[in-house]
């Protein structure tokens, strides 16, 4: 409905839109691209490429696939664009909270959190950027094995198979981790 | 078969607790580009063919983008629908040929009154947007399909 009420003109459906998917998408172009440039960079063609293409989408698949796809193919673009040298996601907090505790909250809990999130970030430059993709869009983002391949433009198998050796890299990457 | 052919791999459960930290993990990059990359997104110009209109002083255009925008804003406030989708067809210089809105009906609405009010509309609001009060009726036909109901 929302991306329906874009088509027909509404920014305030479309902001309604960005405001539920921006995050992920920014989240998943964060971690295939180099810098917080490029992300950024990719995340704005891919809302400019929804908003222009929005009278386009015929529901063949999920609002939240859809936005994927584009993204993945800006992404991709970005990436031949620029010579790749991965570098790990710098973050140093969430947002306009960082650095703020909530009440009850245990400091050192929040450095074992932040400190576990950004080996995650180091462990996923290990995987070349097809598995890293596969493994973001299920295990972080939630796609199914279908939504995930139709997003990559790929098959169900090649989706499963990527997954598999992705989630065998990170995990001996973890068993180090201590 | 071994015993332990089940146990997930070493590193899986920090792995695990790494995953479920990720995501729900906003980052601190897209909070401050969030509202700029909106805007520019919301900026850029959807192509759309040009609708010719009539003025007393002469010819204009008004892009079927705008048009459409403005029908739903029309519409828009009427309980009894919502508005799905708006479109134009314009046939040698770019008259105005047909004009399809489709609607999704609050639920238990009286149909053939609601397709009548919403054709009267919208006729006659591009009599007023395009110059021409004497669009014809028959020729500019506002075709109302009911693809949905809801509840009001």
């Amino acid at each position: 409905m929302l991306l329906e009420r874009a088509a027909l003109g509404d920014h305030a459906a479309f902001a309604v839109l960005v405001e539920r998917h921006g995050p992920s998408l920014y989240r998943y172009a964060r971690r295939l691209l180099p810098s917080a440039q490029d992300a950024e960079d990719a995340v704005q063609d891919a809302l400019t490429a929804a908003w222009l293409g929005a009278e386009g989408y015929r529901g063949d698949a999920g609002v939240r696939t859809w936005l994927f796809g584009i993204q993945t193919n800006c992404v991709r673009r970005a990436a031949r664009r620029r010579a790749h040298v991965p570098s790990p996601v710098d973050d140093p907090g969430e947002g306009p909270a960082a650095g703020r505790a909530a009440p009850g909250d245990d400091p050192v809990e929040r450095l074992l959190v932040t400190d576990l999130r950004a080996a995650l970030d180091r462990a996923l430059l290990d995987l070349p950027g097809p598995q890293r993709a596969v493994w973001l869009l299920v295990e972080v983002e939630g796609l199914s094995y279908a939504d995930a391949a139709h997003a990559l433009r790929t098959s169900h198998a090649a989706v499963r198979g990527a997954l598999e050796r992705a989630r065998h890299t990170l995990s001996r990457r973890f068993a180090a981790w201590r | 078969m071994a015993l332990n052919d089940d146990a997930p791999p070493p590193g899986a459960d920090l792995l695990d607790l790494a995953v479920a930290q990720l995501r729900t993990h906003t980052d601190a990059g897209w909070v401050a580009v969030a509202p700029r990359l909106l805007a520019s997104a919301l900026a850029a110009v959807r192509p759309t063919q040009p609708v010719r209109g009539r003025h007393p002083h002469g010819a204009y255009t008004v892009t079927a983008g705008a048009l459409r925008t403005s029908v739903r804003a029309l519409l828009d406030p009427d309980p009894r629908l919502r508005v799905r989708r708006v479109v134009f067809r314009t046939g040698h210089d770019d008259v105005l040929e047909e004009a399809l809105v489709e609607v999704s009906a609050a639920y238990l609405q009286p149909l053939a009154p609601l397709a009548a009010d919403v054709r009267r509309t919208v006729l006659h609001h591009l009599r007023d947007v395009l110059g021409d009060p004497d669009l014809p009726g028959a020729l500019v036909a506002v075709d109302l399909l009911v693809t949905d109901v809801h509840r009001p």
